[in-house]
């Protein structure tokens, strides 16, 4: 289903409620009871309505109505937005009148503490309809519906930071290190999409003054300017969260627009979730390894692919396959992050690092982006030599991949984009737009997956409709995504509740009777 | 659509096109709480090449052909609403199955392979405390499509993927397919003994 079928309902139903008398409020509750109930930390006594017993995670109100609380829909089954704004209030037939279709806005009183906790264990909402299956019945006591009341009135109520009426400001971020070229291109095509997306802003808001069904669109000026900020971070990643801070104290965002850095990211990561910040897609070098046990920890922070430490795992795999005992590791210019990562995995893995790799039982493993490896293999002189090279995010032709492993015995090639001749098909989209802007010039890797991170960033805040929280955007990302025009050179990127690395696996190239042949490396293998 | 009451009283003998919802809903949400069942015929199952939550190969026809009543569901383990739903109510007919001494098997397969690995098809199949008989499943992607789209279940994109059940019925190429929220019991009322089975 397309992002807009999928949120057209929704966003009725929050505009169904917006406007109309306040919840009146007699015990405050204890708020923060109230979400570790809504987050199922608090377990829950739940069954489906057909009387099956529903395990606590399952259970969580978090599971369906999401952290937003806007609910959501699979297939053909809806869940209700549950937030402040919808819950607490009327939804009178004088709301339905301004909609086409009165007939499907449900006419329901106000809930409260009385009528929630009724709602919860029997199933019978406060105008008598009966809320079916999957919505499940609860043994809550009064105290937890209580405290579930104080915490669903503030759900998704505060004014979100970054945004006003006319304007929506986006934050990207890089790091020092970051190859300033790849830097530059990113920049230009991010200044390019604003200034694209900002012209064609004055004319929908225009229309919209003409048109009265367009009202409610210029209301939650659905076609807010764009202002991106570029914060370039400073120094050693020690002192970058007090650079995000002093960044955002200045100039709030709503949202960081992808990016790119080298070395650790873990300080952004942090930066995103402490603030509940949406960090769209950034171009990395390297991941931060998942908190355990924990996926509510990185909800903000989404991710094109798992970086350094998925190829180098796919590499590794390959070089213990043909039997390779140690390697010869090539990563001049590395930051003392990525130094430290590889040593670690390299360690986990059992291969020996060594100075010079000799035979078949040890193998030059070059991290480096082809400016620097090509003139250092060529300078190796390679005899009958085992390499494997994993260059990163950089698109390469065929002639490049060759060039990069001549003369080599075995050969490991591996990348996070699909392979040349494919990722140049999928990058050919970009490709016209960039011609258009008079930006072919511009390295089409960096381009084109600059344009679709702005792509899936404009196109999701657009959806967003009429509640602008973030959650909700990251919630939308976890249907819509998979449905995106792919205008970059990875390969299928989805995600879901509790996925945030969209492509989960490296493509690996093997010599094949003289020719590389590629294949898709899942993480796992089936 | 025909409405009756009480859709899980009606045994698979009444081949029924369609059952509608008992109470039908007029409301913005929870409106798909009932469910529709449909016998369909389909062509053999083909051999699609699986693999099992322990990690066993496995094929969909084989997986698909045991001698006792099969009942098959589609599922992603992220999935926010409709699987967690799905899994709780098979666990209990899974249970309801075993106590009245009756034989089904369970097939769940995934929606979601990058991301379902064996691994976790086996945490979340714990999580939902089955048992023997009920087996959760995963592929490559493309295989997974061909799976999904015999089914008649594959819709793009793993959010919109309906909420269906499929149970085989007294021979091998006949199905029933219940879409909805069923309960556990209405599902076992509509699955054949494998004293009918044949």
């Amino acid at each position: 289903m397309s992002l807009s079928g999928l949120l057209r309902p929704a966003a009725l139903a929050v505009l169904a409620c917006a406007g109309l008398s306040a919840f009146a409020q007699t015990d405050p509750g204890d708020a923060e009871r109230g979400r570790a109930i809504y987050e199922g930390r608090i377990a829950l006594t739940a069954s489906t309505t057909g009387g099956a017993p529903v395990p606590g995670a399952v259970s969580a109100c978090v599971q369906c109505h999401r952290p937003s609380g806007m609910g959501g829909f699979e297939g053909r089954i809806g869940i209700a937005p549950i937030t402040g704004r919808v819950l607490f209030k009327d939804v009178d037939p004088d709301t339905a009148k301004f909609f086409p279709w009165p007939g499907r806005v449900r006419i329901r009183p106000a809930y409260d503490a009385a009528s929630l906790g009724h709602v919860l264990r029997t199933g019978v909402a406060p105008d008598g309809q009966v809320l079916r299956a999957p919505m499940p019945l609860y043994a809550l006591p009064d105290a937890d519906v209580r405290d579930l009341v104080a915490y669903l009135r503030g759900l998704s109520t505060a004014p979100t930071p970054g945004i006003d009426a006319t304007t929506v400001r986006i934050a990207t971020i890089t790091t020092p290190g970051a190859d300033p070229e790849r830097v530059q291109a990113m920049l230009t095509v991010l200044r390019r999409f604003e200034a694209s997306r900002n012209s064609q802003t004055r004319r929908e808001a225009q229309r919209g003054l003409q048109a009265s069904q367009s009202r409610f669109f210029l209301k939650d000026s659905k076609f807010r300017r764009w202002n991106i900020v570029h914060w370039a971070l400073e120094g050693e990643p020690a002192g970058w969260p007090a650079q995000l801070e002093r960044h955002y104290e200045r100039e709030p965002v709503f949202g960081v627009l992808t990016g790119m850095g080298v070395g650790d990211w873990s300080p952004v990561e942090a930066f995103c979730e402490g603030k509940r910040v949406p960090c769209i897609l950034p171009q990395l070098e390297q991941v931060p390894d998942p908190a355990p046990n924990s996926p509510q920890r990185r909800f903000y922070s989404l991710y094109f692919h798992g970086g350094l430490a998925q190829d180098l795992g796919a590499a590794i795999v390959q070089l213990t396959q043909v039997g390779v005992h140690g390697v010869e590791v090539w990563m001049d210019g590395a930051t003392s992050q990525t130094r430290e990562r590889v040593t670690r995995q390299l360690l986990a893995s059992g291969l020996n690092r060594v100075d010079r790799a000799q035979g078949e039982r040890e193998a030059v493993l070059s991290l480096l982006p082809p400016e620097q490896h090509l003139p250092r293999w060529q300078a190796r002189g390679a005899g009958r030599t085992v390499v494997a090279w994993v260059p990163g995010a950089r698109w390469l032709s065929p002639q490049q991949w060759n060039d990069g492993v001549a003369g080599a015995s075995t050969v490991v090639l591996v990348s996070p984009l699909r392979p040349s001749e494919q990722a140049a098909a999928s990058m050919q989209r970009a490709a016209a737009w960039l011609r258009s802007q008079g930006l072919q010039a511009l390295p089409l890797d960096v381009a084109s997956t600059t344009l679709y991170a702005s792509t899936v960033f404009g196109e999701t805040f657009m959806h967003l409709d009429f509640d602008y929280t973030r959650e909700y955007m990251l919630e939308l990302l976890e249907h819509g995504l998979e449905s995106m025009i792919p205008l970059s050179p990875f390969p299928r990127l989805t995600i879901g509740p509790e996925q945030r690395v969209a492509s989960k696996g490296s493509y690996v190239g093997l010599l094949r009777d003289g020719a590389v042949s590629w294949q898709w490396q899942s993480t796992v293998n089936h | 659509m025909r409405s009756i009451a009480g859709g899980a009283l009606l045994a698979l003998a009444a081949q029924a096109a369609f059952i509608a919802p008992a109470v039908a809903h007029k409301g913005e949400h929870h409106e798909a709480a009932a469910y529709s069942v449909k016998q369909v015929k389909l062509a053999s199952v083909p051999p699609v090449p699986l693999v099992s939550m322990f990690g066993r190969a496995g094929r969909l026809d084989r997986e698909l052909g045991a001698d006792a009543p099969v009942l098959l569901n589609f599922v992603f383990t992220t999935c926010s609403t409709i699987c967690s739903m799905q899994t709780a109510v098979l666990a209990e007919l899974q249970r309801q199955a075993t106590a009245q001494g009756r034989r089904v098997r369970l097939v769940s397969i995934t929606i979601d392979p990058d991301n379902d690995t064996p691994e976790q098809l086996l945490r979340f199949a714990k999580s939902f405390k089955v048992q023997a008989g009920w087996e959760f499943l995963t592929g490559s992607f493309d295989d997974l499509i061909k799976v999904q789209k015999f089914f008649d279940v594959y819709r793009g994109s793993k959010g919109s993927h309906p909420a269906v059940y499929l149970l085989r019925g007294a021979t091998k190429d006949q199905w029933v397919r219940v879409e909805g929220t069923a309960s556990a019991e209405a599902l076992l009322s509509l699955l054949p003994t494998v004293a009918t089975y044949r």
